[in-house]
């Protein structure tokens, strides 16, 4: 890999990188360590990305996939990185605090159930592109995706309650 | 989120990331330093248990240089031949 092709790479793929690390660690400081560790595992390895088998976007996240989930193993050596068992409580939130209240459902959840959920959702990436990023077979992913939804769904229930009533009474 | 649910898609949308800071990139693309600049003006991060050993040689060389017994000198005062320089 030359210098301009690594420039090229960091220029369109730092800021995906970037958003899927804050989103599954909640911590800027975190995040721009994995994008840091991420570029530096391609530059040192560039042949470990095959663009037969997928897009570099798929691929780097892949790897900031593997390292957010090493950070969990270390800070949390006993919990499970995907807990079904878990029933989530509705979350008490003000009605100024929407964003907050979706940050905090979303890290609330499993990190297998959120890594799916944050590539769906927020980088509209296929189920096939998930399941190649997580290196998960496409029924797993859609289990995730399907259990994270209800999660969030029962989490964010105050907001999205309100939110039906406000719009069914318009 | 499933084509039926737009209503929790709206909402998580809400959340939005903070941007990537510039200096990011900047130190990801600094030009790699050569050796022998990297020997005049480098540095090295040395773990806390590894400048304590460092410490503790530097001590106990210390100690030893301090104690170590100094060649004895020959008493001439007694010595009954130390005017004909035979002692």
């Amino acid at each position: 890999m030359t210098d301009a092709d690594f420039r090229d790479a960091l220029h369109g793929h730092k800021d995906v990188v970037h958003r899927f690390a804050y989103r599954m660690t909640g911590s800027s400081s975190a995040a721009e360590d994995i994008v840091q560790d991420c570029f530096l595992i391609l530059w040192r390895k560039p042949g470990a990305y095959d663009p037969i088998r997928g897009a570099m976007r798929a691929f780097l996240l892949g790897i900031a996939r593997n390292l957010v989930l090493k950070r969990w193993r270390d800070e949390r050596p006993h919990e499970a990185l995907e807990d079904d068992a878990f029933v989530f409580q509705p979350l008490n939130v003000r009605e100024d605090g929407r964003a907050e209240a979706v940050e905090k459902a979303i890290l609330m959840l499993p990190p297998l159930q959120r890594e799916a959920v944050v590539l769906a959702e927020y980088e509209e990436m296929s189920l096939d592109e998930i399941a190649q990023a997580t290196a998960a077979d496409l029924a797993a992913v859609k289990s995730r995706l399907h259990r994270a939804r209800q999660n969030l769904r029962r989490m964010l229930a105050p907001i999205l309650e309100s939110k039906g009533a406000f719009h069914g009474t318009k | 989120m499933e084509p039926n649910d737009p209503q929790l898609r709206e909402l998580l949308r809400e959340w939005q990331t903070p941007a990537v800071s510039p200096e990011l990139e900047a130190r990801m693309l600094r030009p790699r330093r050569s050796w022998s600049s990297f020997l005049l003006y480098g540095y090295i991060r040395v773990p806390v248990p590894v400048v304590y050993c460092l410490l503790a040689l530097a001590i106990f060389a210390g100690w030893r240089l301090s104690t170590r017994t100094s060649p004895s000198v020959p008493c001439v005062a007694d010595c009954n031949h130390a005017l004909t320089g035979a002692c």
